[in-house]
């Protein structure tokens, strides 16, 4: 499948501070792509190398093939960017907005589909976009996206500062026209229950490097957390269970239950605690949504 | 992006087209009170035998103030969590749409000033000679120049992302104003006035070094 | 490449604000400091015939110093320069009846004693001039000079009068005025000219002028009517360039002329041009000049870039008595961009 976004062996520094190095990945088309990652993991960091607006220390971004920081002004056309906070131009309305951005996208512009977006929120015709609430600028926002309807979609943290509803709606409007259209997009987004209603595919970054790049129902069907009694009253949680690479930030409570993160199967799990002879009470399986899932992968702080 | 620019400054020009002309009337009131009071002959000898700038004196730093004031309006906006990248992600060139922006301010300013020039000239012909009115037109001349000047130079200072930058910037954007300001004995600036005009030009490339800085994320 | 072009740009300006910026406030604010004995130029000095000496005021009040060497009390100063501290000797009781056998009085002192200030910026290249000139009546219905209601400039065929109150050409007086010009053997357009339109002055010469053939002129209204003459040069080799009117009290002089090759000469009142004191060099472009004089002997004291000139002559024939330079010390202030000169009005810029 052909790849929207290549990221080639980045490397970035903020000063002497690494955030990451020589990572690489790459996102095909016609997914949508979530990045989670704690903060300070690079997140903001690698939208920005892919809106053009951070020069990577080494390492490069490609869009359509083309190198992001040498791209043809005309491909941007094909590129559609939410920055955080859904900024917009304050001084226009809603009205002069489109107006303004129509003209850079002839032939592909589509008015009524701005403008169907714009009857549901409650504003006057003639009210500036500096008059409005976090919600309805993020409508406004999501309304030219569509209007512009690139191939590709940007959005850097789409759901900080919205309320539930206007979330919901963002997501449902954004899923749906993206799977109907063949879109690609690429977003993240703290609020990680949003990320899972509209992802195809997640990459969970840690400090430095990626953890995890898979389709969402891999985590989904496949990461579960298991947990059972230690009979015996330990302090610290057996070496042999942190050594192994499978199991995923175990810890141990202060009652002695034993919590364990894995794509494991549950008799797989089993098999290895006996030959690490750890002894254990019955073993308990849970089912995860995506918050439970990155917290188990990535740890507690 | 006239249309974007039109929208976002329409009022302070506006408001700096009221205020400078309102100042040039201002002038211009003084000076055919005075042509009223004193008689034309006494105007004429004033201005023939004095070493200052008469009836253009208050215009001195208006220019400038107006140049100031048009790119703060043009370019807080764009710096205003960080909508630039907005106005950047646009699909045309940088370099165009800085140009784009900055031609549309030094037009409006030079409609601007361009109507102070033609409310004097117009004013004053009738009663002086245009050695006096040229003259003081040619005063007031790199007055005005001060205000294409501080208006590309604000662009460079508040497209800067970086603080420290932005106040080595102003340090060289008050040194090379007061280079306009470094006479006001009437035409001293004459044969100064291409250099003068060939820095104004050459100063519409320094906020694309600040545009440059914010592409790589220099803050 | 736009940003390489932007950034040398900047980089040219930064240079230029460093070399400029630098040495202006080490020389503002260093200079005076560091090198304060050294600054500053000659003190008051002025020639005595009495004493054959240049006095000069480098002890405040505790006396006088003679370039000779010599040192004078105040009150020995004061009776050497009798022409300048009359005020002081009178109330001394100490003027005398005659100086070098001429019979003097404060009144005679006060009419024949002159005082002339060129400054470099006075002179017409080194300062915009608008074009237009006053011609004030030279023999008023009253006493005192009045303001006049034209204004006068030269166009490359003759000279226009405006009125000034309608802002028209006078063209009767236009005519009038360059017909006896032409007559007189004027050529435009007009290569330098000199005048003072203050009324607050004794009497009015008009305005010395240098046609386009570089002969010397004298122009001036009498009664409304123009009043031209030729001034005649007896060395033909020498070429008019800069001239002055002085409208002395004591009507010593018409004006002061220099020439191409700078040397000074006196317009007397019957229009003869005599070099004064035998080929004294200023150049109105780059010198400051003081004349102080009296009914016996000027001192001239000219500023140049690298010395204080003095000079004295004869009020008579303008012959030199004597003379002293004094070139400036060791030059402490640093080399640097700017944009003002104290010798002309213009704002540009120059290194030095």
């Amino acid at each position: 499948m052909e790849n929207v976004i290549e990221c080639i062996n980045l490397t970035h520094y903020y000063g002497k501070r690494k955030i990451y190095e020589n990572l690489s990945f790459s996102v095909p088309k016609g997914r949508i792509l979530g990045l989670l990652g704690k903060n300070g993991t690079g997140k903001t960091t690698t939208i920005n190398l892919l809106s053009g607006y951070l020069q990577p220390r080494s390492g490069e971004c490609r869009i359509f093939g083309q190198n992001v920081q040498t791209m043809d002004p005309a491909l941007r056309k094909q590129i559609g960017l939410l920055i955080e906070n859904h900024v917009q131009y304050q001084f226009m309305n809603i009205e002069q907005i489109e107006r303004f951005y129509a003209r850079f996208y002839p032939g592909q512009w589509r008015k009524e589909a701005y403008y169907e977006l714009m009857k549901k929120l409650k504003v006057a015709p003639g009210q500036r976009i500096s008059r409005m609430s976090n919600g309805q600028r993020s409508q406004v926002a999501l309304g030219l996206l569509l209007a512009q309807n690139p191939e590709l979609l940007i959005l850097d943290d789409f759901s900080v500062g919205l309320d539930p509803g206007y979330r919901r709606l963002f997501v449902e409007y954004l899923r749906d026209w993206a799977h109907s259209e063949g879109k690609t997009v690429f977003l993240t987004s703290h609020i990680i229950q949003d990320l899972e209603r509209l992802v195809d595919d997640c990459i969970i970054m840690d400090y430095g490097s990626i953890l995890m790049q898979c389709p969402l129902n891999h985590i989904n069907d496949g990461f579960h957390r298991f947990h059972c009694q230690l009979p015996e009253r330990l302090s610290d949680v057996p070496a042999p269970l942190l050594n192994d690479k499978q199991f995923y930030h175990p810890a141990l409570s202060l009652t002695g239950e034993l919590e364990l993160y894995s794509f494991l199967e549950k008799d797989e799990v089993e098999h290895r605690l006996q030959a690490m002879n750890i002894p254990h009470g019955p073993l308990s399986i849970d089912n995860l949504d995506l918050e439970d899932a990155f917290i188990g992968l990535t740890g507690k702080y | 992006m006239f249309y974007k620019e039109w929208i976002k400054t329409r009022w302070a020009l506006l408001f700096i087209l009221i205020v400078t002309c309102g100042y040039v009337g201002y002038e211009l009131l003084n000076f055919l009170r005075a042509i009223g009071a004193m008689g034309g002959a006494h105007i004429w000898i004033a201005m023939i035998t004095k070493d200052e700038p008469m009836f253009v004196r208050h215009l001195q730093y208006l220019p400038m103030v107006a140049g100031i004031a048009l790119a703060c309006v043009q370019f807080f906006p764009e710096m205003y969590h960080k909508c630039l990248k907005l106005t950047l992600h646009l699909p045309c060139s940088h370099l165009r749409m800085m140009f784009q922006m900055l031609g549309f301010g030094l037009c409006a300013l030079l409609v601007c000033f361009g109507l102070n020039y033609l409310i004097l000239w117009l004013t004053m012909r009738s009663s002086l000679a245009p050695e006096l009115y040229g003259k003081m037109l040619l005063v007031a001349l790199p007055w005005y120049l001060a205000g294409f000047a501080a208006y590309l130079l604000s662009a460079w200072i508040i497209l800067e992302g970086s603080w420290a930058r932005r106040i080595f910037n102003l340090v060289v954007m008050f040194l090379c104003l007061k280079v306009f300001y470094l006479s006001s004995f009437p035409d001293a600036y004459v044969p100064f006035l291409p250099c003068l005009i060939v820095f104004v030009l050459a100063c519409v490339l320094l906020p694309w070094i600040s545009i440059d800085r914010f592409k790589k994320g220099i803050e | 490449m736009m940003r390489k072009i932007a950034n040398i740009i900047l980089g040219i300006l930064i240079v230029m604000l460093v070399v400029w910026e630098l040495p202006w406030l080490y020389n503002n604010y260093a200079v005076s400091f560091l090198h304060g004995d050294e600054i500053g130029g000659q003190p008051f000095t002025l020639y005595s015939g009495l004493a054959d000496d240049f006095i000069q005021n480098t002890d405040g009040s505790q006396g006088r110093r003679g370039v000779s060497g010599k040192t004078y009390t105040v009150e020995e100063a004061d009776s050497l320069l009798p022409f300048f501290w009359t005020t002081q000797l009178v109330n001394a009781g100490r003027l005398p009846d005659t100086i070098r056998g001429f019979a003097v009085s404060p009144q005679l002192i006060r009419q024949t004693n002159i005082n002339y200030h060129r400054r470099a910026y006075d002179t017409h290249t080194n300062r915009p001039n608008c074009g237009l000139w006053l011609l004030l009546e030279s023999m008023p219905k009253r006493v005192n000079l009045e303001d006049p209601d034209d204004a006068f400039r030269f166009t490359t065929e003759g000279i226009e009068f405006l009125n000034m109150n309608t802002n028209s050409l006078k063209p009767k007086k236009s005519k009038l005025f360059t017909d006896a010009l032409v007559k007189k053997g004027f050529a435009f357009p007009i290569h330098e000219l000199d005048g003072n339109s203050d009324t607050r002055k004794d009497y009015d010469e008009g305005y010395l002028l240098i046609d386009h053939n570089r002969k010397m002129y004298h122009m001036k209204m009498t009664a409304g009517q123009p009043y031209v003459k030729k001034i005649e040069l007896v060395d033909e080799t020498v070429v008019p360039r800069f001239v002055f009117v002085t409208e002395f009290r004591s009507r010593c002089l018409r004006g002061l002329m220099t020439d191409e090759n700078n040397v000074l000469y006196a317009i007397t009142p019957d229009y003869e041009v005599k070099p004064i004191g035998e080929g004294i060099h200023f150049d109105p472009t780059q010198n400051n000049m003081m004349i102080m004089g009296n009914m016996l002997d000027w001192t001239i004291r000219i500023t140049t870039a690298e010395a204080e000139e003095f000079y004295a002559v004869s009020a008579f024939d303008y012959s030199l008595l004597k003379s002293f330079i004094a070139p400036y010390g060791s030059d402490p202030y640093l080399p640097g961009l700017h944009f003002t000169e104290t010798i002309d009005r213009w704002v540009k810029p120059r290194f030095n």
